[in-house]
């Protein structure tokens, strides 16, 4: 049998500093960070902020993913490791972050940062999760040069064969379609931002980016492996459940801002 | 405040009892001869791909193949990232098939490690006494040929048709992997080789 697949044997080290590595994921991982750095001072300068702010803004974000993540990873996926030698949480170089971690992590940061500096929650959020977009695209990258989180055997002919795992058959790129899903994802927010922002009303893009980002979500979870084993004979799996609330959210938040000024007219 | 502290101490006397107690009722699995994949281990291949064994033992467990929410006894393994390793057997990206079993000591027992569309994925032990000779010798042990090695394909499988092997893998005894060979798209043939080993004390 001769697969019209792709065969991926990338070396996710870039190189090693007294035997620990540098990867590509770290790169990813950075670049996603001066990226957001040079949008976000886009939006700071039209708005009139010191880059002071912008640089206390990057700290917050920084520490709320780092801790965010890491806590994700130790505690969702190794709580009993991590709990009974709870120093090695801290050994971030040994490699696991998780992204759902980092989503709990950044909007706390967020909700922090706001209060600090006194501005609404949403104002914040509006445009921070422009650049989470951008972000999202360079980890999905960084998992894809790991060769990790990847989806079912498919025929495809862009199937993906990640020898370095010991796959022998083609895969599923699904890091590959949720790094594009949130390139695409920025390249409508980023140009729909710059054209409504002198109108624009807080939570607006804040709820399209939840619409958006997790229907991504809840279609690409149809080709990735089951998480666990009680989702196997579930029309959704757990992912896909998860993200319904999400994306009910994002319409209710676009509902209520479009018709923020109707619904106080009426309760008066 | 006095009751209060007493009783804190208590409860932390109480959990440090417990925790003492689980740990030691956790089993280790340790490596086999044919994969002594012993923490601290490597090796390094003539693609230049190394596998590293992470220092020390990890506790582990995975979603149980039979029971639909059961979760395997907690045990400690070598973790060789990504994979931690039973034995022969390896963790995978699989959950209906979590653990890989990458080889056997019985020549010519089948077993199966995945599905695959209509078919399902298998390996094979097609030998297990032969005499093995790299390409070239091994860079810190000056070993070149190697004896008693045990060689395992994996080849998917529909209905009536068995394919022809995807991988060939060639494994030592004491050594671990010495050879792989993967055929790629258009049945091109790639090969890697042990470049460089070393096996850490058996503790």
């Amino acid at each position: 049998m001769v697969f019209n697949a792709i065969h991926w044997d990338f070396d996710p080290e870039i190189f090693s500093i007294f035997g620990h590595g540098v990867r590509y994921y770290g790169l990813m991982f950075a670049l996603s960070f001066i990226f957001g750095y040079i949008i976000m001072k886009q939006y700071f300068v039209h708005d009139k902020l010191q880059e002071s702010l912008l640089e206390k803004l990057s700290m917050y974000v920084f520490v709320g993913t780092l801790i965010g993540a890491r806590l994700g990873h130790c505690l969702f996926y190794q709580p009993e490791y991590y709990l009974s030698q709870p120093w090695e949480i801290l050994f971030i170089w040994e490699g696991g972050l998780a992204s759902h971690g980092a989503s709990i992590g950044i909007p706390v940061a967020l909700y922090l940062y706001a209060k600090k500096i006194n501005v609404p929650f949403l104002w914040i959020i509006d445009r921070v999760v422009i650049v989470v977009a951008l972000a999202g695209f360079f980890v999905r990258m960084g998992n894809f040069f790991n060769s990790e989180i990847y989806g079912i055997a498919t025929d495809l002919p862009w199937g993906v064969v990640f020898e370095r795992t010991g796959e022998t058959v083609p895969k599923h790129p699904t890091q590959f379609y949720e790094a594009l899903s949130y390139l695409l994802i920025f390249a409508i927010l980023h140009p729909y931002f710059l054209k409504i922002r002198d109108k624009q009303k807080n939570g607006q893009i804040f709820g399209i980016f939840l619409i958006l980002l997790f229907s991504a979500r809840f279609f690409i979870e149809f080709i990735k492996e089951e998480q666990v084993k009680f989702e196997e004979g579930m029309a959704l799996n757990m992912g896909q459940w998860l993200s319904i609330p999400f994306i009910l959210s994002g319409i209710g938040l676009l509902y209520y801002v479009n018709n923020k000024r109707k619904i106080k007219t009426k309760k008066a | 405040m006095r009751k209060l502290i007493q009783n804190g101490i208590a409860v932390a006397a109480a959990l440090l009892l417990t925790v003492g107690c689980s740990e030691t009722d956790i089993e280790y699995i340790f490596p086999k001869d044919y994969l002594p994949a012993y923490p601290e281990s490597y090796w390094i291949y003539s693609d230049g791909t190394t596998t590293k064994v992470s220092p020390g033992y990890r506790k582990h467990r995975y979603f149980d193949e039979l029971e639909s929410t059961e979760r395997s006894d907690e045990v400690y393994v070598p973790y060789m990232a990504p994979h931690y390793v039973y034995g022969y057997k390896v963790t995978q990206n699989d959950n209906r098939y979590p653990l890989k079993k990458l080889l056997s000591e019985v020549n010519g027992e089948t077993w199966k490690i995945g599905d695959w569309l209509n078919g399902t994925v298998h390996r094979k032990v097609i030998d297990k006494d032969v005499a093995l000779t790299l390409s070239s010798p091994i860079l810190n042990t000056e070993e070149q040929v190697f004896d008693s090695v045990i060689v395992v394909i994996e080849y998917i499988k529909e209905t009536d048709t068995t394919y022809p092997w995807k991988l060939k893998e060639y494994y030592a005894p004491f050594v671990g992997l010495i050879r792989q060979d993967i055929r790629r798209n258009n049945d091109s043939l790639i090969a890697k080789e042990l470049v460089r080993y070393y096996i850490a004390e058996k503790n």
